[in-house]
């Protein structure tokens, strides 16, 4: 038998058959860690400024509340967890994991309310200080919607939430979170809802955008363009703007839903973006600034669409930027951050951060908040460019 | 490292991703049939690379006999075994790297194929941002394409197929791709091998395609298929066709297996590992049933008996057939 043993490991044969083993363990654990391309959910999520505090999601699932003035943490950090579908390979499978938080925190009155990319939306007590979790507010209560919540949740006047969701229904909750209506595009959507009094709109996967009755949750109209929408749109006026993954931006009026203009108007366009629109795009001094994954911040006018400037910023813009004080704040994924004066279209850089910028600024008394990839919130002043930094890693103190 | 994973995006995974992404539109936005066009049209193009590396394979394969033969030859004497093997493959046109050096210059295009089908399969935020660096800019379409549609028959291409039939339908392919290359051999430790490779990685496959997104599944089964057909046309059905009517080897067994009256049993002739041959005696039954072939086939694990036996058996032969006389 042993003989035999010996035999078979000699042999060629089994030469070859390790080779392949190694080749599929190697498939195997690039699969699982995302070497051969396919990423694992880690979240991006902003921020908000409440009085003297900052609300913003960490990755690894954490919402926590730090003192706007040095950094430190106000009480414990509420952590979001999920239970791993436990796989055959065992790749993050069984075992629970923070959730990924690609949706910024808000607040209203004493709640602070976060969408999670498991599907579901949690609302937390602020006291002022200190955050606490109520899974009475959950929604669903029970399970999760069946689709993860990448874009932001909107809040109107009467305190109600508004979000899409990825499998492909815009959501209305009151303030304690309990379905008002609910409304299928059809399509998934990782887009953020932009309100007026009467109607949401919302982008979607099936390159169309929505507009839809925000009390009673029937579509007004759709508008259909020729690219996927992630971006979120701008209602500014009597038109809503949007970028899509065609590589165009439109206007369209709010009211009929009928195309006011478009860039480029037409393919041959030199001046034609080179990507994708992710970002936000803003309004000021009757100039729309949209951002592209090419690098460019596209400046047009807002009632004709033409193109009146375009700042190069060198670096892909993934982060939704902010308005300060007449300034467009605005960084590129390579960590760079840039002013641009919406009175003379003057770029300016305002900080090297040298770490990966994807979450959406956000932006409080002249101050503009960067929440990193490397888990750090930087803080930087507007006028004079200087920054401090706050580490939201609290495992690495432990 | 970092140039190196340049110009594999430049050279293969770009390129890749993007033909896979037009391609899409193309057909209908069906991203399944987009997978199984484009594997059937780069293992096409790859055709007269697969020819020589299958024929190479099989000219090693009708070689093993004699190889088997040189090894049990040249047992102690590894030095003269492999010049034997080598002026043996020499003189029949026959080499190792004619089988390696065409699999070597696929392989790349296999795994650029496969990552490019993952990338474009993106489903969190994160592997869309990654995808965009790979698009080309002059190329509209693959902007406006992207997200693919990825519902294909009952399967979504970005998740593992719930109802398990693409695992049992890319371990059923390997496993008939595998079973038309593995030699016939009669060497018991060679069948040893042979087996486990033919049910070992099938098996492996079919297991990780549980959790592998079912459009890599899908280009596994196409692949396997358009490879079962390349290795129909140019060797036949090789190990297949045994499958279904008993070869000789299957012969052997079941007539190894076949309960022999105890009388006869100690007339059976007995070899041991070695080159005596001794021929059964012509007792009229069960002369020709497969046995009396040659027993060196088999290296002799079906005839145990000691050499005396077989000393004693030859003498009992002997004086029968000059009593005969």
């Amino acid at each position: 038998m042993k003989n035999r043993t010996r035999e078979i490991l000699r042999g060629r044969h089994i030469i070859f058959l390790l080779v392949n083993m190694l080749l599929l363990v190697t498939l195997i654990s690039a699969g699982c860690t995302g070497i051969l391309g396919r990423g694992v959910a880690q979240g991006w999520a902003g921020g908000v400024v409440v009085d003297d505090t900052i609300i913003v999601g960490s990755r690894g699932g954490k919402i926590m509340a730090l003192d706007a003035s040095d950094g430190t943490l106000q009480g414990d950090p509420v952590v979001l967890t999920v239970k791993l579908p436990s796989s055959v390979f065992g790749c993050g499978g069984g075992g629970t994991a923070g959730v990924a938080i690609y949706s910024s925190p808000v607040v209203n009155e004493d709640l602070v309310y976060v969408g999670g990319y498991n599907g579901k939306v949690y609302a937390f007590l602020f006291d002022g200080e200190n955050l606490t979790a109520d899974s009475e507010y959950d929604f669903p209560r029970e399970g999760n919607l069946g689709g993860a919540i990448v874009g932001e949740l909107v809040i109107n006047q009467e305190g109600n939430v508004f979000f899409g969701c990825a499998n492909g229904k815009v959501y209305a909750l009151d303030s304690t979170l309990r379905s008002i209506w609910e409304h299928d595009t059809g399509d998934e959507i990782w887009s953020s809802p932009a309100i007026t009094e009467d109607t949401l709109f919302i982008g979607n996967f099936g390159k169309k955008l929505h507009a839809v009755n925000i009390t009673d949750g029937t579509e007004r109209w759709v508008f259909e363009t020729r690219g996927a929408i992630i971006a979120t749109p701008l209602v500014n006026e009597d038109k809503v703007y949007f970028g899509t993954f065609g590589r165009r931006f439109y206007a369209v009026d709010i009211a009929s839903g009928d195309e006011v203009w478009r860039f480029p108007a037409d393919d041959s366009d030199e001046n034609r973006p080179k990507n994708w629109f992710w970002a936000k795009p803003l309004a000021g001094n009757g100039t729309i600034y949209a951002p592209n994954m090419d690098g460019k911040v596209y400046a047009l006018d807002a009632e004709t669409g033409t193109l009146i400037n375009q700042f190069d910023l060198g670096g892909s813009i993934v982060s939704s930027p902010v308005l300060i004080n007449g300034l467009i704040i605005v960084a590129t994924q390579d960590g760079e951050v840039y002013s641009l004066n919406t009175a003379d279209n003057h770029q300016e850089s305002l900080a090297s951060l040298e770490e990966k910028v994807q979450a959406p600024l956000f932006a409080s008394d002249g101050t503009v908040y960067v929440h990193t990839f490397e888990d750090n919130l930087y803080a930087i002043d507007v006028e004079t460019g200087s920054s401090r930094k706050f580490s939201l890693d609290t495992d690495s103190d432990e | 490292m970092e140039i190196v994973g340049q110009v594999w995006d430049t050279i293969l995974l770009s390129p890749m991703i993007n033909i896979l992404i037009v391609l899409s539109n193309v057909l209908f936005d069906n991203f399944g049939l987009t997978i199984i066009v484009l594997t059937v049209i780069i293992r096409g193009a790859m055709y007269p690379l697969t020819r020589r590396q299958l024929k190479a394979s099989k000219g090693m394969q009708e070689l093993q006999p004699k190889i088997a033969e040189l090894r049990k030859k040249y047992a102690r004497d590894r030095q003269k075994l492999a010049q034997e093997q080598m002026a043996l493959m020499k003189e029949s046109g026959v080499s190792p790297a004619g089988c390696l050096l065409p699999m070597l210059i696929q392989m790349p295009i296999w795994i650029a194929l496969y990552q490019s089908i993952i990338r474009v399969l993106a489903t969190v935020p994160e592997d869309f941002l990654n995808l965009s660096r790979h698009l080309y800019t002059p190329w509209s379409v693959v902007f406006s394409q992207v997200p693919l549609e990825s519902q294909f028959l009952w399967l979504d291409l970005a998740s593992p197929d719930p109802l398990f039939l693409m695992p049992i339908l890319v371990g059923g392919t390997m496993w008939l791709q595998q079973k038309m290359v593995t030699p016939d051999s009669a060497d018991p430790n060679q069948q040893a091998q042979s087996r486990m490779m033919l049910w070992m990685l099938p098996l492996m496959f079919a297991f990780f395609t549980m959790s592998f997104p079912s459009g890599l599944a899908l280009y596994w089964v196409a692949s396997n298929i358009i490879t079962i057909i390349m290795q129909y046309y140019i060797g036949g059905w090789g190990g297949l066709a045994t499958l279904f009517r008993p070869g000789p080897r299957e012969a052997d067994q079941k007539a190894q297996k076949r309960p022999a009256p105890v009388e006869k049993k100690k007339e059976t002739t007995k070899a041991v590992d070695a080159d005596i041959v001794i021929p059964r005696e012509s007792t009229g039954e069960g002369t020709d049933d497969g046995t009396s072939r040659d027993k060196r086939e088999d290296g002799g694990r079906s005839y145990p008996d000691s050499i005396d036996a077989i000393k004693r058996q030859s003498r009992r032969s002997k004086s029968k057939r000059r009593k005969r006389r």
